[in-house]
């Protein structure tokens, strides 16, 4: 598994570092740590360069490279990369430009995996795109936007499974899977599951059904949801509810819990227009979700 | 399939926007008083302004569309649109930008860094001062993208001197940070090298209006303007920044020795310098014969003699996109005027201002200086003398009021970019520092946009009279 952790800056983003550092630690997993700086309109970018320049002659850091120093330090702090006899930071290459579209630093972790410090300029949302592209990730570990067409955008254009930090907090979890008949669940249920084995959580599966009379296969859904929890050895709870999903499932997490739940099944173009439930979960909600791809 | 075309909508969903505009306008029925192709040409203006604005695609893309709609709208020949792409003014923007690289690439800084050092004594305040008017004196003749490349590394140097952890000396910082972008703001205006849109202006008056206006009038008319900003910006931002009371004497003295030991002027820095006065004498003294291109090819020459730059410096450094889109603002300017386009909206305009008794005098400048700076803040401010200046200029004719006046009112508030990070590239290499936030410029750039428009103005009423 390869994660990708993104992050909005330095100390403001400790918490999430930390989360992510956390998943990396658990699934012995290469993780790259992206940045991404402000973007600069066209008909600047020479000038910016220039000015790059003429700072690299007074031996000032590009800016954007103090975040990544920031992150380095706290995934060592969290014991998850490798050092030398000396203590210092074991490293593949010091930061570089250019490799695949972004400045990157290459670090060793403690069990030999690749950790990648990586600096992109740009849009947000495209650019972590555009690296999900180039890295071939299985995770997005993402913070949440304040504007509903972005997490949209996040959500149905980012290539893989993502986990968005809203509200993280340094507490112990539980996670909330939000089952439902759909393959998009299944994978949910199965990512879900790894993580919370992994982070040692214990679970709710719940279901949520539009009226009374659907409440027999809810509780079909989660028979079958259950054999995953039980071979991944995870102690869970369970609710078949009727109502809104959406309203329910914010309901439910509060702040102390980790929504799972799969990618909508609706077409492309539905979800280009409007807001699936995942969208609504994460806007509307205030706990981190991890959504299945 | 689907994801990456709806992907590709929504990521481009402005200039969609903008090329269905374009395509609209120049369908539908043309309004009284307008030709067919004028009405081509707004929608043209329309279709880059969008563009400009939302920047979803590379800015090159704007002057390449403006070739392209200008022959498909059949408002001119690939030969007339070819050659209204070229003149003095993009020789002169393109030799300037590379002047401009080869300075850059000297080492200058660090004799600069000496002699503010050496000029602050010890005092926050004369420090900003002096970086105002190191970045005043050179960005007017040199540009403010190049002063601000220049100057930023020796702010930082200085501000991580004073103390590591900038949260102590935030104010300072900002300070510092801000003598550089608006040093060079209220620089860009001082002569024709200043910026590239200046280069425009003259274009306009010439091409536009058959009126030349020399290296030198262009200097007599606008530096003293430079010179009253000066102390203007050294207060405004000494009562906005109120420095932190720390004593920064002894960070600079050690500072000062370090520069110092690095060595004074070498061989390569005083050629440099000795190229650059020529090429100004040049400028000065032969801009109506020789142009003002040329002496700056003459300098680039040059440069690439004495081995004080190579080409592929200069490749790497000069953005040969910003050459175009000055290229194609002064051929949209033409076509506006040739297709009466300009003289159409600037009617409208008036009209607008009559009904609202706001027409004609220095109350009509005064707005229109600042539209121009509002314009300016918002696209940056060579397209916003390229969107506004044949409008303005035609303004100017249609109300009797002096074309040069206008010309220079809408240069010059052009320059008061004080309030956004993309108003300029000073502004945007400074805040790539990442020590100072969108909002800080706000902070202290609405004083100093109030207080530009009333010094345009006080000199616009007394001392351009006096010129004209």
């Amino acid at each position: 598994m390869k994660l990708l952790l993104c992050i909005a800056g330095g100390e403001t983003s400790r918490d999430t570092i930390v989360a992510g550092g956390k998943i990396a630690a658990a699934f012995n997993t290469d993780l790259s740590v992206l940045y991404v700086g402000e973007k600069h309109a066209t008909h600047m970018t020479s000038a910016v360069n220039l000015s790059r320049m003429k700072l690299s002659e007074w031996k000032i850091e590009l800016p954007g490279v103090k975040v990544l120093e920031y992150a380095e330090m706290v995934l060592h702090d969290l014991n998850l990369l490798e050092v030398d006899d000396t203590g210092e930071i074991v490293e593949v290459h010091s930061l570089k430009p250019d490799i695949n579209g972004a400045y990157e630093l290459h670090a060793m972790g403690k069990h030999g995996q690749n950790i990648r410090l990586r600096l992109r300029e740009g849009e947000i949302i495209d650019e972590v795109i555009k690296e999900v592209d180039v890295g071939g990730y299985d995770v997005t570990i993402i913070g949440a936007s304040k504007e509903r067409r972005l997490v949209q955008r996040l959500i149905q254009f980012v290539e893989c499974s993502l986990f968005i930090t809203k509200n993280i907090q340094d507490i112990d979890y539980r996670f909330l899977f939000a089952v439902d008949e759909t393959e998009m669940s299944r994978k949910a249920l199965l990512l879900g599951a790894r993580t919370a084995h992994f982070l040692k959580a214990e679970a709710t599966l719940l279901t949520v059904v539009s009226n009374d009379s659907d409440i027999k296969s809810g509780e079909e859904n989660l028979s079958k949801a259950e054999s995953i929890l039980q071979r991944a050895g995870i102690k869970y709870d369970k609710k078949v509810m009727v109502g809104d999903p959406t309203e329910i499932i914010i309901e439910e997490a509060g702040e102390d819990h980790i929504v799972v739940m799969g990618s909508s099944k609706s077409s492309q173009l539905s979800k280009f227009f409007k807001a699936t439930k995942a969208v609504k979960v994460v806007q509307d909600g205030n706990c981190p979700v991890l959504i299945a791809k | 399939m689907i994801r990456i075309i709806l992907y590709w909508i929504d990521t481009h969903r402005w200039f969609i926007t903008a090329i269905l505009s374009c395509v609209v306008l120049a369908n539908v029925p043309t309004p009284e008083g307008l030709s067919e192709n004028g009405m081509d040409v707004i929608a043209i203006l329309v279709m880059s302004t969008i563009i400009l604005i939302t920047a979803q695609v590379p800015l090159p893309t704007v002057p390449l569309l403006i070739a392209v709609f200008q022959v498909l709208l059949d408002v001119n020949t690939p030969k007339g649109v070819s050659q209204s792409f070229m003149s003095d003014s993009v020789f002169f923007i393109m030799g300037s930008l590379m002047l401009a690289v080869a300075i850059v690439h000297q080492k200058l800084d660090r004799r600069i860094a000496y002699w503010i050092l050496h000029f602050a004594k010890g005092s926050i305040t004369r420090l900003s001062t002096g970086f105002i008017l190191v970045c005043a004196i050179m960005a007017s003749f040199i540009g403010g993208l190049t002063v601000a490349a220049i100057m930023l590394p020796v702010a930082i140097t200085i501000v991580i001197n004073i103390d590591e952890n900038q949260k102590n000396i935030r104010n300072i910082t900002l300070m510092l940070m801000f003598s550089i972008a608006y040093g060079c703001a209220i620089a860009s205006i001082g002569t024709p090298s200043g910026g590239a849109r200046n280069a425009v202006m003259i274009d306009y008056w010439s091409r536009l209006y058959d009126i030349k206006i020399s290296y030198f009038e262009w200097i007599k008319y606008a530096y003293p303007m430079v010179l009253i900003q000066i102390p203007v910006v050294a207060f405004l931002l000494r009562i906005t920044f109120k420095p932190e009371k720390i004593n920064i004497g002894n960070a600079l003295d050690k500072l000062r020795e370090s520069v110092k030991a690095e060595g004074k002027m070498n061989y390569a820095d005083w050629l440099t310098v000795s190229i650059f006065l020529f090429i100004l004498f040049l400028w000065v003294t032969s801009s109506d014969t020789l142009g003002l291109g040329i002496p700056a090819f003459i300098g680039v020459s040059a440069y690439l003699a004495f081995g004080l730059i190579s080409w592929e410096e200069i490749n790497r450094g000069v953005n040969w996109g910003v050459v175009l889109l000055y290229g194609s603002a002064i051929s949209l300017g033409i076509a506006m005027q040739n297709t009466g386009a300009a003289s159409w909206i600037a009617n409208a305009l008036l009209s607008g201002f009559t009904s609202l008794h706001l027409g004609g005098g220095l109350l009509l400048m005064v707005i229109m200086a600042v539209i121009t700076m509002l314009v300016a803040n918002i696209m940056s401010n060579g397209p916003a003398v390229a969107v506004l200046g044949p409008i303005f200029l035609e303004v100017a004719v249609l109300s009797d009021m002096s074309v040069i006046l206008v010309g220079f009112i809408i240069a010059m508030a052009s320059s008061f970019t004080y309030m956004t990070v993309i108003g300029s590239p000073a502004n945007t290499i400074v805040y790539g520092s990442n020590f100072i936030k969108p909002k800080d410029f706000f902070k202290a750039g609405w004083k100093m946009s109030i207080a530009s428009i009333i010094i345009l103005t006080l000199i616009s009423a007394t001392y351009w009279q006096f010129l004209q």
